[in-house]
């Protein structure tokens, strides 16, 4: 397990590399941060003599090395908007995203999973076409317009959920991480706590649908794999109660591909949080990187593209290792 | 092409042995995986959904009431403009009073061409570079798919978003983003076909017989691919409209007044409360269409791959 662990952790060095290079030339190409940082009225003269003070005219290797040095000190640069640091406007959006996209993960296991155990157990039964059917309309939703759809159900019409933003004005938080749920629980406040999940709550089921409607499937097709395998009738000749014969024998075996599939969700729930958090005016890291997009904010477009990626890729290293946990003959292959 | 072929009728005659023999007849790939795509009610449903859709897209000058490019009627007062669904207006109008209807129906144009567009230009780049590195292997193999592991690491519509913003707005640019998106996917499900194809025996007689690595490859083990990247297409048009229509409602895909229904909806996202047709519709039509493209996709998966049966 250990020379598994370590050829997996230096496999990882490259894309780390690749991604933080590509993130930073990548958003260099979208145009010349001199000009955006001169502003429209500067001249020729000085629009150079920023590029020299930049460092901008260096080679890319060169321009790339040190913005990898910077990184290495925690210097991610300064919003061209605000003119605060960089790393601080990370501080207060990463948890924002992190909060919505772990409870979308949690809302989408906790419904995925048993949806498909129950669709993969039943074959063809009504329950089957139903939740099979009910995934892939949850698959070709436009994840931006079920939220606006949700947004005047339960918000307009109903009055049962708050149209945006990640607590009440009037209740007291105190900031420990910034993950508002943590932090309400970590004082004690209940009101907070409350507050927070009322705002948490549409955004977050408007994200988990697709990872939802994805684990669902793979829950079922994963089911209806290891239900015909011989030690299931094995286990079912031997006279085992069928409830443990499912939760026991099939559903832990089962549970593989659902692992490796609930990693890849975190892109498309980075995806999804990007528009969800427009849409809700969730004050998250896809909402800063779309409007720093949109406003040529390099520093910014550099930052989150690139932490982004980095989430993705140890998410899915997380997901190989505990895959190679789980089943001894993949760390030998 | 004397292996591939003998490859296909080997599949064709394992199957006709495993399942009804009562026909005896043997099939080739083809037909045997369109029976059973036309056995299966969730595929027709999306094949009937597409078609629909196709159908609305080639006829819109004549069952459209209005051409999008046309203003509606102004009315005196700019709300008085934005009426609810009636006979007239069966999906309402906007609010500069343009029937919501005609606008969908344009509309349908430009998320098929998107749809096929941003997966021909995948596959094309796909196919080529998983080909190559699946038959290359080595330094070559490695690099390509460190590259596309770097690629698939970002989120899709973000990157989608950069490509954009390098490219400028604009719908073609959108579908050349979209479509840049996904090469990744494509160029990992060809590798993997191929590696699976090349170890065969019909490969090893096609090189035994003198055929060079090109020809081997294009000739020979490609054709044998397809299924997989066949069901990858159809669920990728499904993938490639819905990111289109994200870049429309983020503002970087097409540009007003194109009808692209993701930028109708995020035009119309400021009157949601007021009126809410003209957001729901063309929601309605991107989820129709998206849809349709995965149910054939699923139906085509369950036809190409017998295991599933």
């Amino acid at each position: 397990m250990t020379q598994y662990l370590i050829r997996r952790l230096i496999l990882v060095i490259p894309v780390v590399l690749g991604v933080t290079f590509f993130a930073y030339s990548m958003v260099l190409l979208t145009g010349d941060p001199a000009t955006a940082l001169a502003g429209q009225h500067a001249t020729p003269q000085m629009r150079a003599a920023l590029r020299e003070k930049l460092g901008l005219d260096d080679p890319l290797p060169v321009q790339y090395g040190r913005f990898l040095a910077r990184i290495a000190q925690g210097d991610l640069g300064t919003s061209l908007i605000s003119r605060i640091p960089v790393a601080t406007e990370l501080r207060l959006f990463f948890p924002a995203t992190i909060e919505l996209a772990l409870a979308a993960l949690i809302i989408a296991i906790v419904v995925g999973v048993p949806l498909g155990v129950i669709a993969g157990y039943k074959h063809n039964s009504f329950a089957d076409l139903g939740t099979t059917f009910g995934s892939l309309i949850g698959v070709s939703m436009p994840i931006f317009w079920l939220a606006l759809i949700l947004l005047w159900i339960f918000g307009l019409k109903l009055g049962w959920f708050p149209f945006g933003g990640r607590i009440d004005r009037s209740v007291d938080l105190q900031i420990i991480t910034n993950l508002y749920i943590l932090d309400s629980m970590l004082t004690l406040n209940v009101r907070a706590l409350l507050s927070a999940l009322h705002h948490l709550a549409l955004p977050a089921i408007a994200l988990a649908t697709i990872p939802t409607a994805f684990i669902t499937r793979i829950t079922r097709s994963a089911m209806l794999d290891v239900l015909g395998e011989n030690y299931v009738r094995t286990a079912r000749a031997k006279g085992l109660e069928e409830k443990s014969v499912v939760s026991r024998h099939a559903l832990k075996n089962a549970m593989l591909p659902v692992i490796t599939v609930i990693g890849l969700q975190i892109g498309s729930l980075m995806t999804g949080a990007i528009l969800t958090e427009t849409i809700f005016a969730w004050p998250g890291m896809g909402r800063w990187i779309v409007n720093a997009i949109v406003a040529r904010n390099f520093p910014v477009v550099q930052t989150g593209v690139m932490v982004f990626a980095l989430i993705y890729v140890f998410v899915n290293l997380a997901v190989d290792i505990s895959y190679g946990w789980f089943n001894p003959r993949i760390r030998y292959s | 092409m004397s292996g591939s072929l003998a490859e296909t009728e080997l599949r064709g005659f394992a199957r006709s042995g495993t399942e009804d023999r009562s026909q005896g007849v043997s099939r080739s790939l083809f037909w045997d995986t369109l029976r059973r795509l036309f056995s299966n009610k969730l595929a027709i449903v999306g094949m009937l959904m597409i078609g629909t859709v196709i159908l609305v897209a080639l006829t819109a000058p004549w069952i459209a009431s209005q051409h999008p490019d046309k203003n509606g009627v102004y009315r005196a007062f700019p709300q008085d403009n934005k009426l609810p669904p009636s006979i007239d207006h069966p999906m309402g109008t906007d609010v500069i009073g343009r029937d919501m209807l005609s606008l969908v129906i344009y509309g349908a144009r430009i998320s098929l061409l998107v749809g096929v567009f941003a997966v021909s230009l995948a596959i094309v780049l796909g196919a080529f570079l998983g080909a190559v590195s699946g038959f290359a292997g080595g330094t070559v193999d490695n690099v390509i798919m460190r590259i596309m592991d770097i690629m698939i690491s970002f989120p899709t519509v973000l990157l989608a978003l950069v490509i954009v913003v390098i490219l400028g707005p604009g719908l073609f640019n959108a579908m050349v983003a979209v479509g840049i998106v996904a090469v990744p996917a494509f160029a990992r499900i060809t590798r993997a076909s191929v590696l699976g194809e090349t170890g065969k025996d019909y490969v090893i007689a096609a090189r035994s017989v003198g055929a060079g690595a090109r020809r081997v490859l294009w000739r020979h083990v490609m054709p044998n691919t397809l299924s997989p990247i066949i069901v990858a297409a159809s669920l990728g048009i499904a993938t490639a409209i819905l990111d289109a229509a994200a870049l429309g409602f983020l503002g970087l895909g097409a540009q007003p007044p194109t009808p692209e229904w993701g930028l109708l909806l995020s035009r119309n996202r400021g009157y949601m409360f007021t009126s809410p047709w003209m957001v729901f519709f063309p929601g309605l039509s991107i989820m129709f269409l998206v849809l349709g493209f995965n149910l054939v996709g699923d139906g085509l998966r369950d036809a190409l791959d017998p295991k599933l049966d």
